[in-house]
């Protein structure tokens, strides 16, 4: 008996070891072609040599100017915005939560596009800021009129659905009423990355860093939360107080994305649900695979969006949404019986 | 108060707002000058007052009463405050539809596009029954299907949209709902269906409260079921498919209109679908009116109107909702 628990065990152990490793690999390949599939071709060794060491070819300007970047950026977008999304489903004990759902997305691309209205020339700093206010007002919205109503995570869904509409429509206007720069907004707004450069690198970086490091810290801190609120508070938790810096970090995270790349739907509700699906819902192995597995999609989904409608760009926003609506779809059809 | 004085009033102020929509605009028309404008054909007024105001405020009426009455049914049937034609997707349908016309066949004659708009509807509504396995899901959840559905077409459209530049602006006036440019073919295209639709759906109002019990109760009562939700779904599609290929995707009329003639009259549907209906008239033309007037010799199109005029209410309506009883 004992024996037999301690070989599943190690089974498991050995089964997670080979999941990090594949997902590793798999990254590490999806960078790999990321750099070297686009519409100009690029050889193996060009794209080492390229890596490696600074020549002013044109073909190294390419990658290192533009690919390079875009790269990075899909990365780390994906990883900012599977974490939140993470982060949202554990504080709202709601399997459909996500900062798309909850208007998280759409406030901060209404208070981008309203900056870009207002004044043409903004800057990296000040679009960053224009993201936090929006996703903040946007989150404190659907907050505010659905509150932490867990035992009704359909209608909180619903809910945080209709102030997205109310928040999208309203950019929708004030596009059409800007008429000039419209066809590029339209590209930021579906979410994309084609568009970073360094400076984008060097705007998120930093947000990146920071939010990963406090997630680190505020581990221990919401593994409590997985228990009821009573029980946590017994055990000396501060649930309102870990709450709110969880609150606060997914801000951040999605705030900071879609300041960079626009709102890229879906990939902070799928990615934390198949990573629970791999490893369970063991934070220390939940947390690295959950951010492991946004890079990935979001590195695959922009390689795939460069491929749609070969040689021009689609933006990234679109594969994701035609991968996470029917996700979406099915995660709704199986919690069918425990809506009503 | 009694609820046939509500119905009155806003009957008033919907004749009322249809005289001030047909004087106003880039060329006011006093308001002594519009009977004649409108009987005299040789009144100088005669043409802008019968060729444009007219049939523009007529569609912007017909549209509003349409999709009211649809999101009146829906949040009847799916028992929730916030289902709407545009929540459960077929705006978004109407809206991909149109947009494959407008960026794919540019030389196609105008009347396809509101035809495809129906379409897209229609067709939206019916994946949206094979993947709720007939409408046998819970509503709520039906009604998240019908999100996740409106999120991938709205992808699809998008799509159409960044592969296609040229047509962009066409594109998103008619996604976001315009009056603009409508004529006499629209209200001829609109009437019947509105005047044979609107009396059906009223005289269906004891099925619809029943609806509003929860669905145990419902099949003790002997209604059946799904036949009936179906049946009613149907009217309701049908009737945010033609108002949407009328004008175009606005939103929040559908959602509004029937939260607003809910608090006057309560949720029973005898009273609660005729001023439902009133009021999205109302609303329609106060957007389009507002719109007209900001920015002269400019329009803003009626449907972002609705979304500035109807968000802070809407926000507003939920929050006094959720004081009352968690919602």
């Amino acid at each position: 008996m004992i024996h037999s628990i301690s070989t599943k065990k190690q089974s498991r152990s050995r089964f997670l070891l080979f999941l990090f490793l594949v997902s590793l690999i798999l990254l590490i390949l999806g960078l790999l072609f990321s750099l070297k599939w686009g519409p100009a071709s690029i050889s193996w060794a060009e794209l080492y040599q390229a890596l490696t060491y600074q020549h002013s070819d044109k073909v190294h300007l390419y990658i290192q100017t533009l690919r390079l970047p875009r790269t990075l950026t899909a990365c780390m977008v994906g990883t900012l915005l599977a974490l939140a999304g993470l982060l949202t489903q554990l504080t709202t004990r709601n399997p459909l939560a996500s900062p798309h759902v909850f208007g998280i997305n759409a406030g901060a691309s209404l208070a981008v596009v309203l900056g870009l209205v207002l004044s043409a020339q903004l800057s990296a700093t000040s679009t960053m800021l224009m993201a936090f206010a929006g996703a903040a007002a946007g989150a404190w919205l659907v907050w505010s009129l659905a509150g932490f109503a867990d035992k009704q995570p359909v209608r909180l869904a619903l809910a945080g659905i209709t102030i997205h509409f109310m928040l999208s429509s309203l950019t929708e206007g004030f596009i059409i009423l800007n008429q000039y720069s419209t066809e590029s907004m339209i590209f930021w707004l579906a979410g994309s990355v084609s568009q970073a450069g360094w400076t984008e690198v060097r705007m998120i970086l930093p947000f990146f860093i920071a939010s990963l490091v406090l997630l680190v810290m505020l581990l221990p801190a919401l593994r409590l939360l997985l228990l009821e609120d009573e029980i946590a508070a017994g055990l000396g938790q501060r649930v309102p107080l870990v709450r709110a810096l969880a609150l606060l970090l997914v801000i951040v995270m999605a705030g900071s994305a879609v300041a960079v790349c626009g709102p890229i739907g879906f990939v902070c509700l799928i990615v934390p649900h198949i990573a629970r699906a791999l490893v369970g819902t063991r934070l220390s192995l939940l947390v690295p695979m959950t951010a492991l597995g946004g890079g990935l999609l979001l590195v695959y989904a922009d390689l795939l969006s460069r491929i749609i409608s070969f040689p021009f760009e689609s933006p990234v926003g679109i594969v994701t949404s035609a991968v996470g609506g029917p996700f979406f779809i099915y995660l709704a059809r199986k919690k069918r019986r425990g809506t009503r | 108060m009694t609820r046939p004085f509500y119905l009155a009033a806003a009957l008033l102020l919907l004749l009322l707002l249809g005289i001030v929509s047909v004087s106003v605009g880039a060329l006011p028309i006093p308001l002594r000058d519009i009977s004649s404008a409108l009987l005299d054909t040789h009144s100088r007024f005669h043409f802008i007052v019968y060729e444009v105001r007219l049939p523009r405020t007529l569609v912007g009426l017909l549209a509003g009463m349409g999709l009211a009455v649809a999101g009146a049914i829906l949040q009847s049937l799916i028992r929730n405050p916030l289902a709407s034609p545009d929540v459960i997707g077929i705006s978004k349908g109407a809206g991909f539809a149109a947009a494959a016309v407008i960026f794919l066949f540019p030389q196609s004659p105008a009347y396809i596009l509101p035809l495809a708009a129906f379409g897209g509807a229609v067709g939206t509504f019916l994946i949206l029954l094979l993947l709720s396995r007939r409408l046998t899901l819970a509503p709520a959840a039906l009604a998240l299907v019908g999100v996740a559905m409106g999120a991938v077409l709205m992808a699809a459209t998008q799509y159409l949209i960044v592969t296609h530049p040229t047509n962009v602006n066409t594109a998103l006036l008619w996604m976001s709902g315009s009056l603009w440019g409508r004529s006499w073919r629209e209200v001829i295209s609109l009437l019947p269906w509105i005047i044979v639709l609107l009396p059906l759906v009223w005289g269906s109002y004891r099925k619809l409260n029943i609806y509003q019990l929860g669905d145990e109760t419902i099949t003790s009562l002997g209604v059946h079921m799904t036949r009936q939700r179906l049946l009613l779904l149907l009217l309701a599609v049908t009737l945010a498919g033609i108002s949407v290929s009328a004008v175009g995707a606005i939103g929040f009329i559908g959602l509004m209109a029937p939260h607003m003639a809910r608090r006057f009259v309560g949720s029973h549907n005898q009273w609660l679908i005729p001023l439902a209906a009133l009021l999205g008239a109302n609303l329609m033309l106060l957007g389009d009116i507002l719109g007209r007037m900001l920015i002269v010799p400019r329009e803003i199109p009626v449907g972002i109107m609705t979304a500035l005029v109807g968000a802070p209410y809407f926000v507003y309506l939920l929050r006094k909702e959720r004081s009352r009883r968690s919602f």
